[in-house]
């Protein structure tokens, strides 16, 4: 099954959210399908509008921090008992504090600091990509799942209508 | 050694970590370690972008990054691989990533000397042979760097020295 990712860029530098999503093409871990924010706050709105399997955030943005956008979108996956989705932190942000309160605090997945290669890039998001392709094959499962035994259902009911009708 | 027309009233232990931070990152970013220059007296002419971050810790100070055209255009294209017209505002956007970069590894070196320095959003801006001139009172340090297709230069600027005394090294 050739799954794609919806991925979420959220970086204020345009050219960053281009070298972010041509690096992770260079990867080669998944067929992204990519949806670009420029802060936390234009995130969220993406993330309730677009079906979002994992996103990249900078750290450091106007309006809403990338920290910020993270924790609230822990929050609301918490509320509504869904998924959260996993985050990776692509930032120019690298002391010992920063890692530690964005994957210990925060709950993000991943850490990137800036500038990074293709190689590095691909070793430190590979679990966050493989996380978020295992929850999607899962609802993807879930919902085949149910059109069978929908299908089944309806199947049963015409022959009770055709036997006894 | 550094040339003696390098102004000193910066403290030495932030301008360690600031210099540091600017070669290891170039270094990273081009292959190329930047080598120190004595500073032009004269500010280069024509076109350049300058960018400009802060860092808030045990001082207030910024981080001023000039460069000229070719400098700038050559300096993101290796950034980002694109060639990228001067006057775009993608160009201004990639500079003030760039200096945004420095910025992250000068935090992790001022760390290590026992330092803090929250750093600001970036702010760029365009002008015709640009100046930075500062107060009076204002502490300061130039530093001029070479690369392979040219030289730029970087100014550390700090209003009011009463804090200065708790830094190390100072």
């Amino acid at each position: 099954m050739n799954l794609k990712l919806n991925a979420l860029v959220v970086d204020d530098s345009r050219v960053m959210r281009g070298m972010v999503m041509e690096t992770l093409r260079k990867t080669g871990l998944a067929d992204f399908h990519f949806v670009e924010a420029e802060d936390g706050h234009d995130a969220l709105n993406k993330m309730t509008a677009n079906s979002i399997h994992i996103a990249f955030v900078d750290w450091n943005m106007p309006n809403m921090t990338g920290i910020d956008f993270i924790r609230a979108s822990r929050a609301h996956a918490m509320r509504n008992d869904e998924d959260p989705v996993p985050m990776v932190m692509v930032t120019s942000e690298k002391t010992m504090g920063k890692i530690q309160e964005a994957l210990d605090d925060a709950g993000a997945e991943g850490f990137i600091s800036k500038p990074f290669t293709a190689d590095e890039m691909k070793r430190k998001v590979a679990k966050a990509v493989e996380k978020a392709l295992a929850v999607q094959l899962r609802k993807l499962r879930l919902r085949r799942d149910a059109q069978i035994a929908e299908a089944e259902t309806e199947s049963k009911s015409k022959l009770f209508g055709r036997l006894f009708g | 050694m550094l040339a003696p027309s390098f102004e000193t009233s910066f403290p030495p232990a932030v301008t360690e970590a600031a210099t540091a931070g600017i070669e290891i990152t170039l270094d990273s970013i081009l292959g190329e370690r930047p080598v120190r220059v004595s500073p032009a007296v004269d500010a280069p002419e024509g076109p350049m972008l300058a960018a400009i971050i802060s860092f808030i810790g045990e001082m207030k100070w910024s981080l001023t990054l000039m460069v000229t055209e070719p400098v700038g255009v050559a300096l993101v294209e290796r950034f980002c691989g694109l060639k990228l017209p001067f006057d775009g505002e993608d160009m201004a956007d990639a500079i003030g990533e760039i200096v945004n970069v420095i910025a992250g590894e000068v935090t992790l070196q001022l760390e290590k000397r026992r330092m803090r320095g929250r750093m600001s959003l970036p702010t760029v801006v365009r002008g015709q042979a640009l100046q930075l001139i500062a107060n009076r009172s204002a502490a300061s340090y130039r530093v001029a760097y070479r690369l392979s297709f040219g030289d730029f230069s970087v100014r550390f600027l700090a209003a009011g020295t009463s804090l200065f005394a708790r830094l190390p090294g100072k």
